[in-house]
């Protein structure tokens, strides 16, 4: 499904000429990371951003490059960015894990019910744009179906063609409200990565107010509201407080 | 205050009391005129015994040494009269710093609860008189004339470089220039060398003396103390000045005694005296330079110096178990102490134990060098053969300025032998996990991947929704489409329906004229077409599909009786018949008309019945 939907995709957009200069760009930054020249490889993938450019495997050697050079904050924003644009890619997972691991903080995140850790494993077989195409298929095939139940005059294949339309149906339904969800999880809830070496955050927004917890660099943060340079942030354990936006870079 | 004291004491003649209170005078003694950063001599004298004594601000002057006390009495008996002189004086040797005339406020001493203040001094400074002396020494020779002159007696530093790198060994020599007799030297004072990793390496045993030619003066110089020092950070380091306490021979006539001394004299040639004199060496400014960050290997380990490194492997084929050893030797010259152990990636299956460290390190006079031995214990535990991978060291060689990396091996380990299985259940191999040696993240993705525009989203896109309306719309048009379509269908087939009695009186008509007219073929063909064509309209059937097989199951699916169907399948027959028989003329034409025009007639009311009765039915083709 996910290839299927990476072809049409790229049926769908017709990619400018400039997108070649890019790749060799690419080229030469893997090239710079094979031997070992980390901060030459992040300025080269940090130019091919720098043009409105992306991919997850681009995020993930660009993780990676900041990884070696011990940089965790910038390297798990771009895992996550990466995820963000293929959620069900186990390579990312698993570098995104072992960044997770080095960091200072160790903020245990309420744990999951089975059936909720299957539902998130669901939605992270797609990402938005996949749930969404996969959606447009499926709707596609059930209104064939239906057309099986309206249009034919035999009695089998209506019935068929009406189970299959129900069944479809549901499918379809499945398949946008997931891309709803991912879409909402990603790009309205906003996340941000800890950028700097270390952070307090205080009970309101102001430098007076009483200090809460110290969060470091590299930990993951729920951004839930903002008042002049200053965010509400919530922990992965529950815990709110406030923090200056500049200590935080958003997803 | 003093000299209403003088004079109370005048009028009242109280002399006999006066023990040490007479007149107490503190007076500040010092030369008129100086030269800028010359040494000179500063004297506050008392002649009293002082319980506190505050010393002025000496604003303009660098205070070289001092103060330093020293204090005398004597005691006169005179027609039974006590008399008792103390003196008391601080001295200071100071040296001006800048041209001008500088004043020293009275320095403030107490005498029995009284407060004395001495005399302001005011002190010509000139410009320096004496470019070609070398900084830092001190010169009080016009004021010391009881000990050598500065010219007799200093200490000098040298440093074998003063602009070194960060970690690179510098040689510091202290050593004592003498043209006088030193009998002892003692060092009074170390500097505290901050920023730097020292080692003494002064040798052991009585200072060799030598002599050197300084500005046509010749020297005893002795070396008191050498030292290698690492400067462990970069910047400006400043070495504060070593202090050493002299014991000088000096000729007693050389001093300038009192009349006393000089009558009382205990050697009228001029015996030698033991003098004490502190000298100072100059200070020293280390520039140090940070090591280049560039080129820097991922192993350096803040080795600077010159080393060699060495390893062998002994033996280099053993059996499962056996010891082997991994013998790797630095050797060189610098910062030899902070070698670190070197790492060795051993293969897994490769026991290895902590190395043993031997040190064969020497501070020599030209710094430290030596070799550290580092001893691997390495057991094998499988069989074959084992990879040992070369080992590096990374150091800064500060001569050819640049990082020098070196290497010894690789080493293969051949180790004979199986790997022992589970004892006692042979055909059972011992099987291992993979071994996990360290976590690290998974390499990047080099396969060529598409690169989308920033932020684009194919969901919620126009795009998205044109895909998701389209079908749906495409569905709904096809399905009113559809529905038109069959209305239409329906509503020619009714028409038609309407239409077929109306058609086949036309036809009948018509072939009545031609039985009249007499016309056989022609009215036969007309009546044919008649019936085909009522039962098309009648039906809905098109005419190029009808056949009597259909027909027949037509009318059955319009409850049309049997015996009807056959009537009409017979008028059919006969009037095909008929056509081809020939003979038969006007009586059969006759029948034939008539039957055809009953048959139509029944039909028509049964279908009518039907409709009526089975109430509105849904026209199928």
């Amino acid at each position: 499904m996910k290839q299927l939907s990476g072809i049409l995709l790229a049926v769908i957009f017709i990619f400018p000429a400039k997108g070649n200069d890019l790749h060799d760009l690419v080229e030469q930054a893997n090239e710079a990371y094979i031997k070992g020249e980390y901060s030459y490889a992040i300025e080269l993938y940090e130019e091919v951003i720098a043009n409105q450019k992306e991919a997850a495997e681009l995020y993930h050697n660009l993780g990676n490059a900041y990884f070696k050079e011990t940089r965790l904050g910038p390297a798990i924003l771009n895992y996550e960015r990466a995820l963000r644009l293929s959620p069900n890619d186990d390579n990312i997972r698993f570098n995104l894990e072992i960044a997770r691991s080095r960091i200072v903080d160790r903020i245990e995140p309420v744990p999951l019910i089975f059936y909720e850790r299957w539902w998130k494993g669901f939605l992270n077989l797609q990402a938005v744009d996949g749930w969404a195409i996969t959606g447009l298929i499926f709707l596609v095939i059930f209104l064939g179906c239906l057309s099986l139940y309206f249009f034919s005059r035999k009695t089998g294949f209506r019935k068929i063609g009406f189970s299959l339309s129900l069944f479809f149906l549901l499918m379809t339904g499945i398949c946008f409200f997931a891309a709803n969800r991912q879409y909402q999880h990603h790009y309205v809830d906003k996340e941000a990565i800890v950028f700097v070496p270390r952070v307090t955050a205080k009970s309101a927004p102001g430098q007076a107010s009483t200090d809460i917890f110290v969060i470091h660099e590299g930990t993951q943060v729920r951004i839930t509201d903002n008042l002049g340079e200053w965010y509400q942030i919530k922990l992965a354990n529950g815990n709110v407080g406030w923090i200056k936006q500049t200590t935080v870079e958003v997803i | 205050m003093k000299i209403f004291k003088t004079i109370l004491f005048f009028f009242f003649g109280l002399l006999h009391l006066a023990v040490s209170g007479s007149t107490i005078e503190f007076k500040a003694s010092a030369p008129e005129q100086v030269a800028v950063g010359e040494g000179f001599r500063l004297v506050f004298s008392l002649n009293a015994r002082p319980s506190d004594f505050q010393p002025p601000s000496f604003d303009g002057f660098r205070v070289v040494s001092g103060p330093s006390q020293s204090s005398s009495s004597s005691t006169q008996i005179i027609n039974n009269q006590v008399t008792t002189t103390i003196s008391f004086s601080y001295s200071y040797i100071l040296e001006a710093t800048r041209e001008g005339i500088l004043k020293i406020p009275g320095a403030i001493t107490t005498v029995d609860g009284e407060q004395y203040t001495s005399n302001p001094l005011e002190i010509r400074v000139e410009g320096q008189t004496d470019p070609s002396a070398s900084p830092g020494r001190p010169r009080e020779q016009t004021l010391r004339p009881e000990g050598p002159a500065a010219d007799d007696l200093f200490v000098r530093v040298q440093a074998s470089n003063t602009s070194p790198y960060q970690s690179e060994q510098v040689i510091l020599s202290y050593k004592i220039y003498t043209r006088v007799p030193v009998t002892q030297f003692s060092i009074e004072r170390l500097p505290s060398f901050q920023g730097l990793w020292t080692e003494n390496i002064t040798p052991s045993g009585q200072p060799s003396a030598s002599t050197e030619v300084i500005d046509g003066v010749s020297y005893n110089v002795a070396e008191i103390r050498r030292m290698a020092i690492f400067p462990q950070r970069s910047g400006k380091i400043i070495l504060e000045p070593l202090e050493v306490e002299c014991l000088v021979r000096v000729r007693g006539q050389q001093r300038r005694g009192g009349l006393f001394e000089e009558f009382f004299g205990s050697s009228p040639f001029g015996s030698f005296e033991t003098v004490e004199k502190t000298i100072r060496s100059n200070r020293l400014e280390l520039e140090v330079k940070p090591l280049p960050s560039q080129n820097r290997p991922a192993d350096f380990k803040g080795m600077v110096g010159d080393f060699d490194l060495g390893a062998t492997l002994e033996p280099a084929e053993l059996a499962i178990n056996d010891a082997a050893n991994l013998v790797v030797t630095v050797q060189g010259k610098g910062n030899m102490r902070m070698l670190e152990k070197p790492r060795v990636q051993l293969p897994p299956n490769l026991e290895a134990f902590d190395p043993n460290i031997s040190d064969n390190i020497r501070s020599g006079r030209n710094g430290i060098s030596g070799s550290r031995t580092f001893d691997f214990l390495l057991i094998p535990r499988t069989g074959g053969e084992f990879e040992i991978p070369p080992i590096t060291m990374s150091f800064f060689d500060p001569a050819k300025e640049t990082y020098v990396s070196r290497r010894a091996g690789p080493f293969t380990l051949k180790v004979s032998g199986e790997t022992p299985s589970i004892a006692g259940t042979p055909g059972v191999l011992a099987q291992e996990d993979a071994q996990y040696l360290s976590r690290d993240i998974r390499f990047i993705y080099t396969r060529p991947f598409e690169l989308q525009p920033i932020g684009f989203m194919f969901y919620k896109s126009t795009l998205f929704y044109v895909l998701f309306i389209l079908p749906l719309a495409l569905f709904v048009l096809l399905l009113i489409f559809w529905r038109r379509q069959i209305r239409l269908q329906r509503d020619t087939a009714l028409m038609k329906n309407k239409r077929a009695q109306k058609l086949a009186k036309k036809r009948l008509r018509k072939a009545g004229s031609l039985l009249k007219d007499k016309e056989e073929s022609l009215f036969y063909e007309e009546i044919f077409r008649t019936l085909w064509g009522y039962i098309s309209d009648k039906l809905n059937m098109p005419v190029s599909n009808l056949n009597k097989a259909n027909v027949a199951s037509a009318f059955k699916k319009q409850k049309v009786r049997d015996e009807l169907a056959a009537e009409f399948l017979k008028a059919l027959d006969d009037c095909e018949y008929a056509r081809f028989a020939p003979g038969s003329a006007e009586m059969r034409m006759e029948e034939t008309f008539e039957k055809a025009y009953n048959t139509i007639v029944t039909i028509e009311k049964e279908l009518r019945n039907n409709k009526t009765n089975k109430g509105v039915r849904k026209k199928q083709q």
